[in-house]
């Protein structure tokens, strides 16, 4: 199996964050972790790595309810970005609400909506399916 | 002295003797001549003819004396008619008893011989005598007795002829008076009469003729030249009608055509018969009359009548003939179209028999009238029943034709149907009624109607109650703008910007408005008599009268309650609105924050359990693990339930019954099967509902579930699915035979939150009280039957659509 290089988690929740990096780094997949606390954050980050042309993560897992830019704004934005690389959103949120189902579908995320708590054997499907 | 007796036919013999009219009759040289032949062939002195009346003897001629008359109980003349066919003869009348003492005797005439001969007429009775009178007795030879008889026939001839030449003179008389009647008769009718002389065709004519021909009276004429007269073409009918009359001796009658010789067209009647004179040659003799003016009545008559009968036959109104006892005499087609019956059916009716029972004696009184002479006609409206059945409202005229002795012949009616126009006005009569009902049975909605200047004609109760204004306060007086606010009606109009600001001020400006804004409906506010104002919804309308606009209608219905209402309804749709806001929120939070949370924990939890494996072991952590997994369902639950409630319930669509139960078939055959339950899919494949599909599928899962669950162990489990149809609902079943609920305790709690009815290693309340949320969701409804030990029924109810 491929180790990935680099995954990108956006959440403020630091109780999901350290449970998402703690089953992330128990699958053994991943090489590196970035972390930021909100849409804003990740947003301006990654456009300097991209401006920057250095590498950007391969997964991003995206929290939905967050201060500052919440997920639907950093999705809105940073989609507007050309980028060549491919990247894998995720959305990863404790909302099961329809409307937020329907709303990433307009997002083309369709079976990238992952409802928190994640299980450890979910990460491990995640990637081994990339 | 005897009195001489008296006749027994006395009074006959007196009336024989009027007839002769001779008493009083002057001298006559006739009678005087035989009574001088009578005393000289007797040789007497004296002789009379003396006629005996009621009481003296009169003497129509007297020879020899002067007296002229004696009373008649001294007369022996009076003896002498006694004896009618024999010579009455005293000889010495000194000597004779009866006689003697007469005072004739005694006296200075001297009476001694008397002999009278009885004057004798045809019928027997005697008039008188002839006698002869000496103042010496005297005897008379046979000779003398029979010259005597002789001449006393002579004196009764001159007495009959004197009677005939009275008769003839009253005949004469009366024979003169009827030429002249007649004469007079021909002038007046213009008839004349003719004779015709058949052997020289001489004819002779009345005045009348000459007249009627125009001819002068010395005209000369004859048969050829009076029948120029005729007509040409009528010259050979009268021509033939003379020759057949004396080929027959038929009279003739003709009515021809004439030209008088002063050109004059006429008609004229000649009748002629042959007349038969005794030793002369037949004539023809007839009558000859001036008929143009009676033919031109005839033919104006006819005319008329003719004009008449056509508009009998043909009118356009039921006209009929009638008899004093209301018997047909004749009818025409249009009253038998009125009512129905054929000429026939009819004639064999009466009015009576025709007339609504309510009106048969409604004229009896004018018919009364007309009968008297006191009414030449009448007219009146009355009902008749029409063949069938039906009844005929008609305006009915009668009068009469009378004959000359003023004597009603039949009564002429007319007869105009006006059912259609009846009906019309009894419509029109309700249709006002129920108009004036609404107007004033509206109390709670003013109608203000006004004309098209604008004043107010009309101001029904609902109005008068409304503003405070009697309906005679304003009528003919306001003008509906003294119920409005000036600032409404400035800013209605300046909004408007309609045909000029300077008409704001203008009087008309309701007026104007109406003209413009027709059928507009706005609110206003209406200011009452006493100032204090209302709410009220205005729907002003033009009234049009065959297309052309006559007034206006505003009707006012009070909107202070709706108004007040939907204040009131604002604000609490507001105050729901903030607590669907809120519950809204608290959804966000059950379903995302607290979510969150709990998810954090239970996998913190997870985490912790593969980390320290021994820890994980240890009681506390069992019970920690537990809560986790507690808090993490109930929050599922909470969200499940906040979002069906929350969910659009517009989002209906018609799914299929059978496929979503096979499916759930599918997915739990197994459980099924390990429960030993059979379950039976007896759904037509056409049953469609109204049906939210995720909650349909999560409905059906829930009941096959709780069925397969709660199934009893001691029987043969089964669960039977079937829908049924009625009027306004699908009914989905869930027939089981399993443990059945007491839903005498639980009935009430059963489909609450958290309640569960079975100690049952899986129970968990929440499913029926999702699922009745779920079919609330889709405007269903849920009911359920059951028994301990037998059974349960779940019965659900859903929308569908009709074809």
């Amino acid at each position: 199996m491929k180790k990935i290089d680099q995954i990108c988690i956006i959440d403020d929740d630091p109780t999901h964050l350290f449970i998402t990096k703690k089953y992330v780094e128990l699958s053994g997949l991943v090489n590196n972790i970035v972390v930021y606390k909100d849409g804003k954050e990740a947003y301006d980050s990654l456009k300097a790595i991209i401006v920057a042309s250095q590498k950007l993560p391969e997964i991003i897992l995206l929290d939905l309810n967050m201060p500052i830019w919440d997920g639907w704004q950093f999705l809105e934005e940073f989609l507007k970005i050309p980028i060549q690389a491919k990247i894998h959103i995720f959305i990863l949120t404790s909302s099961v609400s329809a409307e937020d189902k329907i709303r990433a579908e307009q997002f083309n995320l369709n079976g990238k909506y992952l409802v928190k708590p994640i299980t450890f054997g979910e990460i491990k499907t995640i990637f081994s399916e990339l | 002295m005897t009195y001489p007796d008296i006749p027994s036919n006395e009074n006959e013999r007196l009336q024989e003797l009027r007839s002769y009219n001779i008493m009083g009759e002057l001298e006559n040289s006739d009678y005087d001549f035989l009574t001088k032949m009578a005393a000289e062939i007797c040789g007497t002195k004296i002789s009379l003819i003396s006629i005996l009346n009621e009481d003296k003897q009169w003497f129509l001629s007297h020879h020899g004396i002067d007296t002229k008359e004696t009373p008649k109980e001294i007369a022996f003349c009076a003896h002498a008619i006694n004896k009618p066919k024999e010579l009455f003869i005293i000889e010495d009348a000194t000597k004779d008893k009866r006689f003697f003492d007469n005072p004739l005797v005694t006296g200075s005439s001297q009476v001694v011989f008397y002999a009278g001969m009885p004057l004798v007429t045809k019928k027997g009775y005697p008039l008188g005598t002839l006698c002869v009178i000496d103042d010496e007795p005297k005897t008379l030879n046979k000779n003398q007795i029979d010259s005597l008889k002789l001449l006393s026939t002579q004196v009764m001839k001159l007495l009959e002829l004197h009677r005939k030449t009275i008769t003839l003179k009253k005949q004469n008389n009366s024979l003169k008076k009827i030429t002249e009647l007649f004469k007079e008769s021909q002038r007046i009718n213009h008839v004349g009469t003719w004779e015709l002389d058949l052997s020289t065709n001489e004819t002779i004519w009345t005045d009348e003729v000459y007249s009627i021909y125009e001819l002068p009276l010395d005209y000369n004429h004859n048969k050829s030249k009076a029948i120029d007269f005729y007509h040409p073409d009528d010259r050979q009918k009268i021509l033939d009608a003379i020759a057949h009359t004396l080929k027959t001796e038929q009279p003739f009658d003709l009515t021809c055509r004439f030209i008088s010789a002063k050109n004059s067209h006429k008609w004229v009647r000649s009748a002629g018969r042959v007349w038969k004179e005794k030793n002369q040659a037949n004539k023809l003799i007839g009558i000859f009359q001036d008929i143009t003016d009676q033919k031109n009545i005839e033919d104006q008559l006819r005319i008329s009548e003719e004009a008449f009968r056509g508009s009998f036959e043909h009118g356009a109104i039921g006209m009929a003939l009638l008899n004093e006892k209301g018997k047909w005499f004749k009818v025409n087609k249009k009253l038998c179209e009125i009512l129905g019956y054929s000429e026939q059916e009819l004639m064999n009716l009466t009015v009576a028999d025709i007339t609504h029972p309510e009106d048969t004696s409604s004229e009896l009184h004018l018919i009364k009238q007309l009968v008297q002479g006191k009414l030449d006609n009448y007219t009146l409206e009355k009902r008749y029943i029409h063949k069938n059945g039906n009844m005929i409202h008609i305006i009915l005229a009668v009068s009469t034709v009378k004959n000359k002795a003023g004597k009603i012949q039949y009564f002429v009616t007319q007869i105009v149907d006006i059912t259609t126009t009846k009906q019309f006005e009894i419509q029109l009569a309700n249709t006002l009624a129920n108009t004036q009902a609404i107007l004033d049975a509206n109390t709670q909605v003013a109608i203000i109607g006004t004309d098209l200047d604008g004043k107010i004609n009309l101001f029904n109760r609902g109005a008068e109650q409304m503003l405070g204004y009697t309906s005679t306060e304003v009528i003919g007086k306001y003008e509906p703008q003294v119920f409005h606010l000036e600032d409404e009606l400035k800013a209605f109009y300046s909004d408007k910007g309609t045909e000029g600001e300077n008409e704001i001020d203008n009087d008309d400006q309701f007026k104007e408005k109406v003209e413009i804004d027709l059928h507009e409906t706005n609110e206003w506010t209406y200011v009452r008599k006493d100032k204090s104002t209302l709410s009220v919804l205005l729907s002003v309308t033009s009234i049009k009268h065959q297309g052309k606009v006559t007034g206006y209608l505003g009707v006012a219905a009070d909107i202070t309650e709706t108004k007040k209402v939907e204040r009131e309804t604002a604000e609490l749709l507001e105050i729901a609105e903030l607590q669907n806001d809120r519950l809204k929120n608290f959804a966000y939070i059950v379903s995302h924050n607290l979510r969150s949370h709990s998810g954090g924990i239970s996998s913190l939890i997870e985490l912790t359990e593969s980390e320290h494996p021994d820890f994980g072991t240890t009681e506390i952590f069992e019970y920690l693990k537990k809560s986790s997994q507690n808090l993490s369902e109930t929050i599922k639950h909470l969200t499940e339930v906040v979002q069906i409630n929350l969910s659009d319930k517009e989002k209906l669509q018609l799914v299929a019954l059978k496929p979503v139960i096979e499916n759930n078939i599918n997915s739990l055959l197994l459980q099924a099967k390990n429960a030993n339950v059979t379950i039976y899919n007896e759904i037509e494949e056409s049953i469609k509902v109204k049906a939210i599909p995720a909650y349909l599928d999560s409905i059906v899962m829930n009941f096959m579930t709780n069925a397969i669950k709660y199934s009893s162990t001691e029987r043969e489990s089964f669960l039977k699915i079937q829908a049924q149809k009625n009027k306004s609902y699908i009914i989905l079943k869930f027939i089981d035979n399993g443990l059945g609920i007491n839903l005498e305790k639980h009935g009430q709690k059963l489909f609450g939150m958290y309640k569960t009815f079975h100690n049952h290693a899986d129970s968990r309340g929440i499913g029926l009280f999702i699922t009745k949320n779920q079919i609330e969701a889709m405007r269903g409804k849920i009911e359920v039957e059951s028994e301990l030990n037998v059974g349960t029924t779940f019965k659900i109810y859903f929308e569908y659509e009709e074809n």
